[in-house]
């Protein structure tokens, strides 16, 4: 089959591929697969690659479907589908029961930038000086979490 | 290239005609060594003046002196080599992408008391790389590879890349 790389010019096609992780139970791991699979060709799309990330249990305890699961199987689909057709793929997997957790990230290239940490590193006078060459200001301090 | 400073005896101290100066005036001959962008320095305080026989030696012995006196001149085009490298945090160093599936990688960065994520002035990133970790985390977190309040028991033993327990700003975790 032909795939149509992203950025063809394709009106259809012209989305970037994306990552789509799933959760499964352990019933019916093939079946599932199955009807993921499906939903994205219905809706027009291509699947580049299917990964299995094992079987394990999970980092917590996750309720979906009147049911609490502790383990389970990790699929990442990387597909290429029309954008306008997204919204009704997570819909279509929210229905499914033995689907734990869905997400559906872009899977971009990642820029390219310089590293700034020796400037970061300077004392406070130094860290903003446009005489030195510098023209910006960097806010060294922020609160995560 | 250099120019004869003929009108000596005006710049001597002094209206006598048969004084010291008046003689070393009439032997000598004064001359500038010229270049295009003459630097200051030592050599040139005073005017840059150099004061030499009146009788010249052989002007081919002449034009070679001139061309190394002015090899010595400083070097104008040339970088600073003694410019230092720029320190890189890790992750720009070894050209590492954060990725929402590689769980170990991101747990590094990840107090393991209470799981959350350690500021810049702790993992020693720089802004670019410490925004997209977070994000990655966060990521991962959400789609449930990482757990949220603590750090993954088997990652817990992995080599550190920075020493969390002496930070130079206390902080919560």
């Amino acid at each position: 089959m032909n795939f149509r790389e992203r950025g063809s010019g394709d009106v259809n096609l012209s989305h970037p591929a994306q990552d789509m992780i799933q959760w499964k139970g352990f019933p019916d791991l093939l079946s599932t697969l199955r009807r993921s699979a499906d939903a994205i060709f219905n809706k027009g799309g291509i699947i580049r690659k299917v990964e299995n990330l094992g079987t394990r249990n999970l980092p917590y305890k996750m309720s979906a479907h009147d049911a609490v699961h502790k383990k389970g199987s990790y699929f990442v689909f990387q597909f290429i589908c029309p954008p306008a057709s997204l919204h009704d793929l997570e819909e279509e997997y929210g229905r499914d029961v033995d689907i734990i957790r869905r997400r559906i990230f872009k899977v971009e290239a990642p820029e390219e930038f310089e590293c700034t940490l020796h400037e970061e590193i300077l004392p406070p006078a130094y860290r903003y000086m446009p005489a030195l060459g510098n023209d910006f200001i960097i806010v060294f301090f922020r609160y995560t979490a | 290239m250099f120019r004869d400073v003929s009108d000596v005896r005006d710049r001597c101290i002094g209206r006598s005609t048969h004084t010291l100066s008046h003689y070393v005036a009439g032997k000598l001959r004064c001359f500038l060594p010229y270049s295009k962008g003459m630097s200051r320095n030592l050599a040139t305080l005073g005017g840059g003046e150099v004061w030499r026989s009146r009788e010249e030696p052989q002007s081919e012995l002449t034009e070679d002196i001139q061309k190394a006196r002015m090899k010595d001149m400083p070097v104008e085009d040339m970088q600073n080599p003694f410019v230092r490298e720029k320190t890189q945090c890790i992750m720009c160093r070894y050209k590492i992408v954060p990725d929402y599936k590689n769980v170990k990688l991101l747990s590094q960065f990840v107090s393991p008391y209470t799981g959350r994520v350690y500021g810049r002035h702790i993992t020693r990133l720089c802004a670019t790389q410490q925004a997209r970790l977070e994000k990655e985390i966060m990521k991962s977190q959400s789609a449930g590879f990482m757990p949220y309040y603590f750090k993954d028991v088997a990652f817990v033993k992995d080599p550190k890349l920075f020493d969390p327990d002496h930070p130079i700003r206390p902080h919560r975790f």
